[in-house]
C-alpha cells in the first residue's frame, strides 16, 4: 500500500516536470559520511548514513553536496532504477563532492555561469526522491514569491522548502530553465541543518531554507561544459570628485581604471590605466553597481562596447572599443593535484599568479592552492606550507607541471617524507614534510 | 636526605667567602660610576610629521678616553647627544657611528668639557673572562622610563636567545641578524636601553636593548663579544664593514636525522657572488673557512652569518658543500655589505611622513617589483589626510610618473612644491589594488618647526 502510494505521488510529480531539461541529469547519492563536530571541547566523528541529490556534470563525473573527505560507501542511483552504482570521491572542499562513477551513462547537465539574477527572480529547484521505498525518482518545485537574495555568495529561498523530497546537492534552474545553482544545505526553522534523509534516523521528510550556491562558485568542479561569466579585466575605482578634477575631468562621473589585466580583452582593446568607463553596451557606469550591472548576463565570448575617457595632449577624447570578454582564470579538476597525504593540493602556475605573487617572471613550477588545516604541509619544518607558494622541486626532481608533480609525489610514495623546493615571493626556501598515515577504513 | 641537603648549603655558605648581598654591592660599585644616562635629541617621525625630540636612554663607559657604547635605536639617529654622568655632571657627546644590524652606537664624550668641569667617571670592563653562565646573578644599569641611575636584579635565563628573523628597528632597520641575544628576568623598561647587564664581579656581559612589550622578566642584552666587536670596528672605521655572498637570508637548519651536519642554502641572491661562484639552492654547506657548521635550529643561524659577515672584504672565502651526497669545496670571493641608515622624510606640505619601501616590506606586501615609498605617519587634518592617505599606503607615483624610492619622491614633491601646484594626483597601493588620490599641498608660509 505504502509502495503504491509513493509510485502514485512519484508518478504524479513526475508528469508536473515531465519536460526534458537539466532536472534529467539529477541523480541519488547515498553515503555514510563521518560527521565531525566539537562536543564538550572534544571532536568527535561519528559515522552517519545520508542519501541526498547529486547532478552529473561530466563524463562519470557526479557533483553533489559535501560529503566530507572520509565518507566511505558512495552510490549512485539513476532515476528510474533501484540498484546503486559504486562511486569514489575524487575532490572536496566544504560545500561540494566530486564523485567518479564508472559506466554512467547519463547525459552531463551544462551549467551556466551567466545569469541575469535580480532580486525577486524566480528560481526552480529539482530534488530527488527514493530509496528504501523504491526507484528513484526526480521531483521539481518552484519559489515563487521574491525568491532570490543574492549576497554573491548563496541565495535564499523564500517560501522553505517542504517535502519528501531530498534536497542537499538538489540542481537549481533559473527563468529560463539554464542550470545555474546547487543547494548546499538546507536549514530548518530551528536553525539546524535539515532535509534530505538521514537513514533511519530521519522519520520526519526533510523540510527548510534551502542555501543554493551559484555556479561560479563551483564552477572549479566541472570540466568545460559551464558557459563561463565573462569580465572585461579591469580593476577600477568610483571617480572621486577631485580626482576628476585634477584629471582634467571636472564633473564627469564614471569608473577610474586603476589596473588592466595584462592579456584581457581590455588589454587587448587598448584600455589603459587612468582612462575612465563611462558607458558598457550602451549603460552609464557612474557606479561600481552599475558598472557590475551592465555586465551581468554577459559570457565569456560576448564583444561589448565599452565607451571612455582619456585625457591627452589634444585634450579630453571620448572614444568607444569594443572588448572580447574574458573568463576568469581558474583551473579545472583535472589540471590540479591533491597530495593527500601531504596535506596539500596544486595546480598550474599562471602568469597572473607570478605577477599578484610577486614571483620572478621565470618561475617554472605549481601553484599551491590548497592546504589542508592540520595536515602534513601546515606543520611541516622548518615552516609550513602557504596557499600561493610555488613548489620548484620535489626532493631532487623540478615539476615545472602538474604532471610531473604527480610523478614525482608518485616516486616519493615510498619514503614517506617529501622535501619541496618552494619560491615565496622573491626567496626560495626548503619545506620538509612527513606523510600522514591513510585513513583508516572504517569497519563495515 | 633532606637533613643533608640543609646540611650542605649551610656548609657550603661559610666556605663561598662573601654573601651575595656583598658581591652585589661590589658589583655595583664597580659598573655604576661608568653609568651614562644618554639623552639624545632626535627627530621623531609621530602623527605624520616630524618633531625634534629628546629622548632618554642608556650607555657605558668603555675606555678611559671618553667612548661610550649604548644602542643605535637611542642614538644612531641623533642630531645631538647630551649624556649625565653618574656624577651627576652633564657632557655633550657626538656620534662616532652606528650599527642597526646589532642595535648599536658608539658615542664620544666631549673630553675637554669633562676636563673642564672636573667631571669624574670610571671605565667598565666590557666581557668578562670567565663565561657567562645560565642562572648566573645579573645586575642592570640604566634609567628605565627615564628614572635615572636605577639598578635592577636577575639571573641570566638564556646564553643565546634568537628572536626571529624578521625584526627590524623602531626606525625601520632590520636588525638581529648576525647576533643572538643573553636573556634575563632583570626589570628591562623602555630607557634601559644601551645601559650595561654586568656579572657579580662587575664586569659587562652585554648591552641592554630589548624586553617584550607585555612580558614579565623577559629582558634581552646583546652579548658582549659582539659589542666588543662591533665597537671596535666602528671606532678603528666609523662603521662595521661585513662581507656579503648573498646567501644570508636563505639558511637553513637541517632536521636531526640529515646524514650529515651543516646549513642549507634555501635561497641564493641571484647574481651575487655566491651565485656566481656555483653555490646553489639545496646545497648543504658543512665548512666556512675551515669552521664546522652544525644548524639544527634558527638559533644557530646567527653565528653562521656572523662567520661569513666577519671574514675579510673581498677576499676569498672557502665553503666546504656537499651537493647530492658529493662533497666539492667552493671559493666564493666576498663583497662588502652596502646597508645604510634607513631615510625617513617629512611631506609637510602633504603633510604625511614617508620612508623607503624595505625589501622585506615589499616581500610581505605583495609589491613585487613595484617600489615607492611607505606612507608612515598621516597628520590629522592635513591634506594628505584629507585626501584619504592612511598610513601604510605606498605612494607609487604621481600622475604618471612612477617613483622608485624616497630620491625619486623628494624630486617630485619638491618640483611640485616649487611650481605651486594646486593639486597633485597621487597613484597609491593599499591591499593589493592600486588607487588614485588628490592631494591638495598647503601651499604659502608653514609654521616654524618646534626646534
Amino acid at each position: 500500500m505504502k509502495h503504491l502510494a509513493t509510485l502514485v505521488l512519484a508518478i504524479f510529480l513526475l508528469s508536473v516536470t515531465a519536460t526534458a531539461g537539466p532536472q534529467d541529469s539529477l541523480v541519488g547519492v547515498s553515503a555514510r559520511k563521518q560527521f565531525e563536530f566539537r562536543m564538550q571541547g572534544r571532536q568527535i566523528t561519528r559515522p552517519l548514513n545520508v542519501r541526498q541529490a547529486g547532478v552529473v556534470v561530466g563524463k562519470n563525473l557526479v557533483l553533489t553536496a559535501s560529503l566530507g573527505d572520509k565518507a566511505s560507501n558512495v552510490r549512485i542511483y539513476v532515476p528510474g532504477t533501484t540498484n546503486g552504482l559504486d562511486g569514489e570521491i575524487v575532490d572536496s572542499d566544504e560545500s561540494f563532492s566530486l564523485v567518479k562513477v564508472p559506466d554512467l551513462k547519463t547525459k552531463p547537465v551544462v551549467f551556466t555561469e551567466v545569469w541575469a539574477a535580480e532580486p525577486g527572480s524566480t528560481v526552480t529547484w529539482h530534488g530527488i526522491l527514493g530509496g528504501r521505498l523504491g526507484e528513484w525518482s526526480v521531483v521539481s518545485k518552484q519559489a515563487t514569491k521574491d525568491a532570490i537574495l543574492d549576497d554573491g555568495r548563496r541565495i535564499y529561498s523564500d517560501p522553505p522548502f517542504r517535502g519528501p523530497v531530498l534536497t542537499p546537492g538538489a540542481l537549481v534552474t533559473d527563468a529560463q530553465g539554464k542550470a545555474v545553482g546547487m543547494v548546499i544545505l538546507v536549514q530548518n526553522e530551528e536553525g539546524a541543518a535539515g532535509g534530505g534523509g538521514r537513514g533511519r534516523r530521519m522519520r520526519r521528510p526533510g523540510g527548510g531554507t534551502p542555501f543554493i550556491r551559484p555556479v561560479r562558485t563551483f564552477a572549479h568542479f566541472l570540466t568545460g561544459t559551464v558557459m563561463k561569466r565573462g569580465v572585461l579585466g579591469v580593476e577600477g575605482e568610483t571617480l572621486d570628485e577631485q580626482v576628476a578634477e585634477a584629471l582634467g575631468l571636472k564633473g564627469r562621473k564614471g569608473i577610474l581604471v586603476t589596473r588592466v589585466v595584462p592579456g584581457s580583452g581590455a588589454a587587448k582593446a587598448g584600455i589603459e590605466a587612468q582612462q575612465v568607463i563611462v558607458k558598457i553596451a550602451g549603460q552609464e557606469t557612474a557606479t561600481a553597481v552599475a558598472m557590475k550591472r551592465a555586465l551581468r548576463g554577459q559570457a565569456a565570448g560576448a564583444k561589448i562596447a565599452v565607451t571612455l575617457l582619456g585625457v591627452g595632449v589634444e585634450g579630453i577624447t571620448e572614444r568607444t572599443v569594443e572588448v572580447t570578454l574574458t573568463a576568469p582564470e581558474e583551473s579545472t579538476p583535472e589540471q590540479r593535484v591533491r597530495a593527500q597525504r601531504f596535506g596539500f593540493t596544486a595546480e598550474p602556475l599562471t602568469d597572473a599568479m607570478r605577477r599578484d605573487r610577486g614571483l620572478p617572471a621565470d618561475t617554472k613550477g605549481v601553484s599551491v592552492r590548497r592546504v589542508a588545516p592540520g595536515g602534513p604541509a601546515a606543520i611541516a619544518t622548518p615552516e609550513r606550507l602557504r596557499r600561493g607558494d610555488a613548489i620548484l622541486r620535489v626532493n631532487e626532481t623540478d615539476v615545472p607541471s602538474v604532471a610531473k608533480l604527480r610523478e614525482a609525489l608518485e616516486k616519493a610514495k615510498k619514503s614517506g617524507e617529501i622535501t619541496l623546493f618552494v619560491q615565496r615571493g622573491t626567496e626560495t626556501r626548503f619545506i620538509e614534510l612527513e606523510a600522514e598515515a591513510p585513513p583508516a577504513e572504517p569497519k563495515k | 636526605m633532606r637533613l643533608t641537603a640543609v646540611f650542605l648549603v649551610f656548609l657550603a655558605a661559610p666556605l663561598g667567602a662573601e654573601d651575595l648581598q656583598t658581591q652585589v654591592y661590589r658589583a655595583r660599585d664597580r659598573a655604576l660610576p661608568a653609568l651614562v644616562n644618554v639623552r639624545p635629541v632626535v627627530d621623531l617621525f609621530q602623527g605624520g610629521r616630524r618633531r625634534r625630540a629628546q629622548v632618554t636612554g642608556s650607555g657605558v663607559i668603555v675606555r678611559a678616553d671618553g667612548l661610550v657604547v649604548t644602542n643605535f635605536h637611542v642614538a644612531g639617529h641623533a642630531r645631538k647627544v647630551y649624556c649625565t654622568l653618574a656624577d651627576k655632571n652633564r657632557v655633550e657627546a657626538k656620534l662616532l657611528g652606528g650599527d642597526p644590524a646589532t642595535d648599536l652606537a658608539v658615542l664620544q664624550l666631549d673630553m675637554k668639557e669633562v676636563r673642564r668641569i672636573g667631571a669624574v667617571f670610571t671605565v667598565a670592563s666590557l666581557g668578562s673572562k670567565r663565561a657567562v653562565q645560565v642562572g648566573e646573578f645579573v645586575l642592570a644599569l640604566g634609567a628605565p622610563r627615564g628614572l635615572s641611575t636605577s639598578l635592577t636584579t636577575g639571573v641570566v635565563s638564556n646564553l643565546s636567545r634568537f628572536l626571529g628573523d624578521d625584526i627590524t628597528l623602531p626606525s625601520g632597520e632590520p636588525t638581529g641578524l648576525y647576533n643572538t641575544w643573553i636573556q634575563t628576568d632583570a626589570a628591562i623598561n623602555p630607557g634601559n636601553s644601551g645601559g650595561p647587564l654586568v656579572n657579580l664581579l662587575g664586569e659587562v656581559i652585554g648591552i641592554n636593548s630589548r624586553g617584550v612589550q607585555g612580558g614579565d622578566g623577559l629582558g634581552f642584552a646583546i652579548p658582549a663579544p659582539v659589542v666588543r666587536y662591533v665597537y671596535e670596528q666602528i671606532v678603528a672605521n666609523g662603521r662595521v664593514k661585513r662581507s656579503w655572498v648573498g646567501i644570508d637570508r636563505g639558511l637553513q637548519p637541517l632536521s636531526f636525522d640529515a646524514p650529515v651536519r651543516g646549513v642549507r642554502l634555501g635561497h641564493v641572491v641571484p647574481g651575487s657572488p655566491a651565485a656566481k661562484a656555483g653555490l646553489k639552492p639545496g646545497d648543504i654547506v658543512t665548512t666556512i673557512s675551515g669552521e664546522k657548521i652544525d644548524a639544527r635550529f634558527a638559533d644557530d643561524i646567527p653565528s653562521i652569518r656572523r662567520l661569513v659577515a666577519t671574514s675579510p672584504v673581498d677576499e676569498p672565502l672557502a665553503f666546504g658543500v656537499m651537493r647530492n651526497g658529493k662533497t666539492m669545496a667552493i671559493q666564493v670571493r666576498t663583497r662588502e655589505l652596502t646597508a645604510r641608515k634607513a631615510q625617513r622624510f617629512d611631506a609637510r606640505r602633504f603633510g604625511c611622513t614617508v620612508r623607503d619601501v624595505t625589501d622585506r616590506f615589499a616581500r610581505t606586501n605583495r609589491l613585487g617589483d613595484q617600489r615607492g615609498v611607505l606612507v608612515t605617519g598621516v597628520m590629522r587634518g592635513g591634506p594628505a589626510a584629507a585626501a584619504g592617505i592612511r598610513s601604510g599606503d605606498v605612494i607609487l607615483g604621481f600622475a604618471r610618473t612612477g617613483i622608485a624610492n624616497l630620491d625619486g619622491f623628494r624630486t617630485q614633491y619638491e618640483e611640485a612644491v616649487e611650481k605651486k601646484t594646486e593639486s597633485v594626483l597621487v597613484n597609491v597601493w593599499r591591499n593589493q589594488r592600486k588607487l588614485f588620490r588628490v592631494v591638495k599641498p598647503k601651499l604659502g608660509a608653514l609654521e616654524e618647526d618646534d626646534e
